[in-house]
């Protein structure tokens, strides 16, 4: 069943990072619900995205699984809405 | 003299030497062992191309005859050697035209490191001539890509982009680079990238999960290896052997994963998918405990997934965590590297027998021996693909590096052709890209001369990249061309006789003399159209010395069995 999700991602700060997981989720067809998206305060090197997303747990899930892959991030963190 | 033996002695990776970008680039290479490029050049790279004039004896550079080839060259490259390829383009229309190889590197897990030249950093985003924002086009067919615009940013892109596209599940990587970046002048300091914050390629080895495989494995009474090309990438294949031998466990290979388990071994049990062996997909529904090693269950190698397997608990061993779970659940998952665990999980297991479950095996095949005898040994009509790749198969003894195309030819070459050495069967599998085979034979036949290197070929795929018979001309790369020519897009001819009532919509093709082309770049040709002539044609093209293309006019309207239906299961598999 597709519910409110929210993934929150710690990665580099670089070019085209944001890109990439914007793909992972337009390629499986997850709804993107909301994005933000903001360099650390202390750290420009390194951002945070905040993802709401409508899917399914086990989408969810595979979809962390790539956002994990990528080269530049640094850690995943599912919260259920 | 002396400023040119100074350029070709290993880079100076002391600090303050003060290079151009461009040269900046190609010490980079060289620190990380390159010795050979495929490339065409054009505005946006022409700095790179200019330092390189300079560095021809270090640094092979192999002029493709269009981007495509070079990409595919630098993957077979990799494929038969384990490095890095690496392949150099402009911008715009060169860069657009690496994504076919990059996607195909990204889906079989190839590592090359492609190089693109990209407008200056003043002009991007104008639209400037050949300006294309390649980084965002390649973005998902690359494991990593990045745009360089200073040339004291070149060593550390270059050490991290090899150390990304050889190290974890390997991969293509894109450095695009900016001309301002290779005329600038920068500081020249090269060091190695062994690791990063970010990525940990190499996952730590769970001993409680290959103590939970073990006791899976020791329990099971039907176990079962599926073997993809993780073995081959772990370099796993002598403990692919110690495990199967050791628990008496039947091996079967993906298409991939061909090579990595010898075809000889009185455990393989052959070759799984669409169109695999028969005994292989049948007993996939009849093991009661899986060891998936390095794959992927791919849809050609499960079908319907919801029919696979029905009574097998599954040991899923891969490098990438995300393709576990992905397709088929594990009741273990070993997130690792191949050659780690199945040494660990070696000694974990028992020595055990499974006589009848092996004989199951053999009984099975013995369904599908006429549909070998009718590919292999016929003795009226036209040649048949089988019987060629028989014919080759026994004269190489099976130790050719063989790299085929796509289509009808590819599983009739990968069904008959008995893989017996890893990296000998060079393949594109994922992606299925028409147009592979004849330049990354080109790069495997570089990287590897002590074996024959044979491209197998249909003569719709031939017609896709032909242009690099300029190239083996050019550099007399001892590739021998073997095109299967039944004048139809055979595969998808096949399809559309069994699913859409014979209606053979474009798939008939007019060929030129195939002959005649090769002779206009001056390699040595003939045709077969008669089976009496077979055997000493292949005689003729294998002992040739340099590159050959052997034409064989084969029956028309072949299909190739066995084969499942697309959506069904793979027990449904059909035999005629």
């Amino acid at each position: 069943m597709k519910k409110d999700y929210t993934l929150e991602v710690l990665a580099e700060n670089n070019f085209s990072v944001l890109n990439r997981m914007v793909n992972i989720f337009n390629r499986r067809r997850i709804r993107i619900k909301s994005i933000t998206a903001t360099e650390l305060e202390d750290d420009y090197h390194r951002g945070k995205a905040s993802f709401q997303l409508h899917t399914t747990e086990e989408m969810l899930e595979k979809a962390r699984l790539q956002l994990d892959k990528l080269i530049e991030v640094e850690r995943t963190v599912i919260i259920e809405n | 003299m002396q400023v040119k033996d100074a350029l070709l002695t290993k880079p100076d990776t002391q600090a303050g030497v003060m290079l151009t970008g461009s040269e900046i680039l190609l010490k980079s290479l060289i620190e990380e062992d390159v010795t050979t490029i495929f490339g065409y050049p054009g505005g946006a790279i022409m700095p790179v191309y200019d330092a390189l004039y300079n560095y021809s004896e270090t640094l092979q550079h192999v002029l493709v005859r269009h981007e495509q080839g070079a990409v595919h060259a630098a993957q077979g490259y990799a494929r038969v050697s384990g490095k890095a390829g690496v392949a150099f383009a402009t911008s715009g229309p060169g860069a657009t035209n690496l994504i076919t190889g990059l996607a195909d590197a990204m889906i079989d897990s190839t590592p090359i490191v492609c190089i693109t030249g990209q407008v200056a950093s003043a002009l991007l985003g104008t639209d400037a001539f050949q300006e294309t924002d390649v980084i965002n086009i390649s973005l998902p067919a690359t494991k990593w890509n990045v745009q360089v615009t200073r040339a004291a940013d070149i060593p550390q892109a270059v050490a991290k982009a090899f150390f990304i596209a050889r190290t974890g599940r390997p991969g293509p990587v894109l450095i695009d680079i900016t001309k301002d970046a290779q005329f600038e002048l920068a500081e020249y300091q090269y060091k190695k990238c062994t690791a990063l914050r970010t990525y940990q390629p190499k996952p730590a080895l769970s001993n409680i999960a290959v103590l939970q495989a073990a006791e899976l494995i020791n329990q099971a009474k039907r176990p079962y290896i599926l073997a993809g090309q993780g073995v081959i990438l772990a370099e796993a294949t002598r403990e692919l052997i110690r495990f199967a031998e050791k628990g008496n466990i039947p091996v079967a290979s993906t298409l991939l994963g061909l090579s990595g388990f010898p075809a000889d071994h009185p455990l393989y049990v052959g070759y799984l998918g669409m169109h695999g062996n028969y005994s292989p997909n049948i007993n996939t529904n009849k093991a009661d405990v899986i060891v998936a090693v390095g794959m992927r269950f791919d849809d050609r190698v499960t079908g319907n997934v919801r029919k696979y397997a029905p009574d097998a608990r599954i040991i899923h061993i891969d490098i990438d965590k995300a393709e576990i779970n992905k397709i088929i659940k594990a009741e273990v998952a070993v997130h690792a590297d191949a050659k780690e665990a199945l040494e660990l999980l070696t000694t974990y297991i028992g020595p055990k027998e499974h006589p009848e479950w092996i004989r199951s095996f053999k009984d099975l095949d013995e369904q599908e021996q006429r549909i070998y005898f009718n590919d292999c040994h016929p003795q009226t009509g036209k040649p048949k693909m089988g019987e060629v790749i028989r014919h080759l198969a026994e004269k190489t003894k099976g130790e050719a590096v063989v790299v085929t195309d796509v289509g009808q030819h590819q599983m009739v070459t990968t069904r008959y052709f008995p893989f017996k050495n890893p990296r000998t069967n060079i393949t594109s599998g994922g992606l299925g890209t028409m147009g592979f085979a004849l330049p990354a034979a080109m790069g495997a036949a570089l990287e590897r001369s002590e074996r024959p290197v044979v491209a197998v070929i249909g003569d719709g795929g031939f017609q896709m990249t032909l242009q690099e018979l300029g190239t083996i001309m050019q550099y007399n790369i001892p590739v021998k061309i073997l095109i299967l020519n039944n004048n139809f897009l055979g595969m998808v001819r096949q399809w559309q006789q069994l699913f859409f009532e014979k209606r053979y919509s474009f798939t008939e093709m007019s060929n030129p003399n195939f002959i005649k082309l090769a002779e206009a770049y001056s390699i040595p040709a003939s045709k077969v159209e008669d089976r009496t002539q077979l055997s000493a044609s292949l005689d003729e093209m294998l002992q040739s010395s340099g590159p050959y293309l052997l034409e064989v006019v084969v029956e028309k309207e072949e299909n190739v069995f066995p084969m499942v239906p697309a959506g069904a299961g793979i027990g449904d598999i059909i035999l005629e």
